[in-house]
């Protein structure tokens, strides 16, 4: 090995074990937050007359968005139990939208107060979360192709055959244990169950019996057959979920669910859901929808270009710190270089919102800006290294048999040529950067791909959507390079 | 002109790169005014040598004397000092591509001599009227020949008025039409009486202007002497060889 290998590798070391340092030492904080929390979490609701629900809204008809005069908004079974919990509490409702992975890390890292979603409150789910009474108990179905309803007419002729389910949810682990020889394929979105279905990728999608009727209803070409699974009640029904030990809390919402419970409200929450989604698929032409893509399309160039210009600043510094005399500053860039550029970006979105979230509450947009951003900082400080090595050794000492010293020389001399070489490869860097920020999407940004995502599940399409989001980023990506290449055209001329 | 007053003074220069020797028992006196031409075989260390002079290159051991302070001793800060006094020119020219060629000559002034604006931007002027490329104050180096970029790297060292001038090969990346109008301003500034110490191989310059030819091979100054003597009549056999070589190539 190398010697300079060894320091990199030292260096990587040091970072990972700092890493895991502070992963225990925030762990011990949450613990000590959650049982602190026991006392005073309807009292903390109470305090700041808000309570925060955390949801995934693209899984009609429990939460989804529609446009109403223009303006969209969260609707769906769910939001009204919502929203008569809130009032039973007497706080006004504040809703929070993510993907449904999301939403249990959410309130354990005090994103919001609780979360709901049609969310089962299985053994599984209550080691992490506590939950209220079951407010809602929809069964599980299948739905399959209208035209194959006699070949799997039930449960049992599913046998070893593929069967789709959203990951991670009851129907996934179900279909898995109670289906001999299954093939469970996983997805993260009913709208990307639903065409695998249609395309006959798979036989069968489990799903609850609600939202399976609601896709009946709205596509003429499925149908659904009922699941016969055998289930103890309190897995399967539909509970909103808050941080472990607050029971103060959790016994008050308790109130408002028994009343709904009591007198079926969600019959009534139910029907409203209905008329809602049939004004959505009343229209689903693109069009009818383009505030949705105009909204996507303003946040993806937001964060792209926020991101690009700190990327740019930090990826300086950066590459600046790595050609320091100092070891030490030298092996603390390499450090961060190599585990930016080692994890995935996904990984760093989740750790910036939900990891840094624990110490500071930063909102959705702006984790998903500083994650992108840090990110973006490793590799542009890569391309100015690289950039600074094409400058011709002959140009630093040339300057430094002029005397100028170091910071001059790389100011002067070195960077400005460095910056001109590297143009074309920073402008690539921002058009990646606006491909892969879609990733702050699974925290709830609204950019391009979670506006898709919505529009697909309100509009039962599957595939225009995504057809409209990919011409959508061809233009914002086009439309830059064309920029770019002019510019470029321009510093040529310059030389 | 000149004097026997010694500006640089090398005892014992040793070079090494991790496992070649390239510089070897190295010694020498530049006195003030004296004009030395170095020349030798490709790879003989005449580069390694001249960079040492002015610490581009860090010497392995011996000492190097300028106007009697050994540069050995010298720290990062007081390295720029000692480079503003010791103009360099390269082989490829390395002019600065993003700056225009006044900018060329006015960055060091102003950065390490903190001149004003003014007064450099008139000294860069008169440098360039002396090596007669006045009209080319504002265009970009790429736009012009091979020639004129040396004679412009040549002004841009003489800006920040060096007691010696180093000069590394600098005809050698010209066209042959060229070579005479850098070879003219570099004959004019020795019969100023600057201290030069010149890599090359043009014989008729080093005839001409030189005081002292040294013939370097292998590492090693293997002789010195007045140009006439060294090269109508070498003694060294490495001399001979490569003098009959270039005087008949
Ligand atoms: N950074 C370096 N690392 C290792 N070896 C080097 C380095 N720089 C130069 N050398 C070696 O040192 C020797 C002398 O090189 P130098 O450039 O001083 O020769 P030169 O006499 O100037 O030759 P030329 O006429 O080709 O310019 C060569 O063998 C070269 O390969
Ligand atoms: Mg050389």
């Amino acid at each position: 090995m190398t010697i300079k290998g060894k320091h990199v590798l030292q260096a990587v070391l040091a970072l990972c074990l700092s890493l895991l340092f502070f992963v225990s030492f925030s762990n011990v904080t949450t613990n000590d937050q959650t049982a602190y929390a026991a006392d005073n979490s309807l009292q903390k609701v109470k305090e700041k007359g808000t309570l925060v629900v955390a949801t995934s809204p693209d899984y009609p008809p429990y939460e989804f968005q529609t446009t109403k005069n223009g303006n969209s908004k969260i609707v769906g079974m769910d939001m009204s139990v919502a929203k008569k919990v809130a009032k039973g509490l007497g706080v006004k409702l504040v809703v929070k939208s993510m993907s449904f992975d999301s939403l249990l890390v959410a309130i354990e890292t005090g994103k919001a107060d609780v979360a709901i979603g049609g969310i089962n409150p299985t053994a599984k789910r209550r080691q992490s979360v506590d939950f209220t009474h079951i407010y809602y108990s929809g069964g599980q179905s299948f739905l399959v192709n209208k035209a194959e309803k006699l070949k799997y007419s039930s449960r049992a002729k599913l046998k070893n055959q593929k069967v789709g389910a959203q990951t991670g949810t009851l129907q996934y682990d179900l279909a898995k244990q109670r289906i001999p020889g299954v093939t469970v394929k996983g997805m993260d979105k009913n709208t990307d169950l639903v065409l695998a279905l249609k395309t006959h990728k798979v036989a069968a999608v489990g799903m609850e019996t609600p939202t399976a009727k609601a896709y009946v209803e709205n596509d003429s070409s499925l149908a659904m057959i009922p699941s016969g699974y055998k289930l103890n009640k309190n897995d399967v029904g539909a509970a909103i979920a808050a941080p472990k030990g607050s029971t103060a809390l959790i016994n008050a919402m308790n109130k408002s669910v028994d009343q709904i419970k009591k007198q079926n409200l969600t019959d009534g929450y139910l029907k409203t859901a209905g008329t809602y989604m049939k004004t959505n698929t009343n229209n689903t032409s693109m069009f009818h929808y383009w505030k949705y893509f105009a909204k996507g399309v303003e946040y993806t160039m937001i964060i792209s270009a926020i991101s690009v210009v700190f990327g740019v600043l930090l990826g300086t510094l950066l590459a600046l710190m790595r050609f320091s005399h100092n070891k030490l500053v030298h092996a603390i860039a390499v450090a961060y270089i190599e585990f930016v550029r080692g994890t995935p970006l996904m990984v760093q979105v989740m750790f910036v919102y939900f990891g840094i979230g624990i110490i500071v509450n930063l909102p959705a947009l702006l984790s998903g800006i500083i994650a992108v951003s840090l990110n973006s900082g490793a590799y542009v400080a890569e391309i100015i290294r690289g950039g600074i090595d094409s400058v011709a050794k002959g140009q630093t000492e040339a300057s430094q048999s002029l005397g100028l010293n170091r910071t001059d020389t790389m100011r002067y001399v070195v960077m400005p040529q460095a910056l001109k070489n590297i143009w074309p490869a920073l402008g690539n860097e921002f058009i990646s950067l606006i491909k892969e920020s879609s990733i702050v999407s699974i925290i709830g940004v609204t950019d391009l791909i979670y506006q898709l995502n919505i529009v697909r599940a309100d509009t039962y399409r599957g595939v225009m959507p995504v057809f409209i989001a990919m011409i959508l980023y061809f233009i914002m990506t086009f439309i830059l390079t064309r920029i770019l290449n002019h510019y470029e055209g321009k510093m040529n001329h310059a030389k | 002109m000149q004097s026997s007053k010694p500006i640089i003074e090398v005892k014992n220069l040793e070079k090494k790169y991790d496992s070649a020797d390239v510089l070897k028992d190295i010694d020498g006196v530049v006195n003030q005014g004296q004009v030395i031409c170095v020349i030798g075989p490709s790879g003989a260390g005449k580069s390694t040598f001249l960079r040492c002079l002015n610490l581009l290159e860090k010497p392995t051991s011996g000492t190097v004397l300028f106007e009697g302070m050994d540069l050995g001793s010298l720290k990062i800060n007081e390295l720029t000092t000692l480079r503003e006094r010791m103009g360099m020119v390269f082989q490829s020219f390395n002019l600065f591509p993003n700056m225009t060629v006044i900018e060329n000559l006015k960055l060091a002034p102003v950065r390490v001599k903190h001149m004003s604006d003014e007064e450099a931007t008139k000294k860069a002027k008169e440098l360039l009227d002396r090596v007669g490329l006045s009209e080319k104050a504002d265009v970009y180096p790429s736009s012009l020949s091979g020639g004129q970029q040396q004679r412009v790297a040549i002004a841009r060292a003489l800006a920040m008025d060096p007691e010696v001038m180093l000069f590394d090969e600098p005809t050698s990346a010209l066209d042959p039409e060229m070579v005479g109008e850098v070879l003219a301003v570099m004959k004019e500034l020795a019969d100023e009486g600057m201290t030069m110490v010149v890599v090359t191989h043009e014989m008729g310059f080093a005839r001409e202007v030189a005081d002292e030819v040294w013939f370097m091979a292998d590492g090693y100054i293997l002789e010195k002497n007045e140009p006439n003597e060294l090269f109508n009549n070498p003694q060294n056999d490495r001399a001979k060889d490569f003098i009959g070589k270039i005087i008949n190539a």
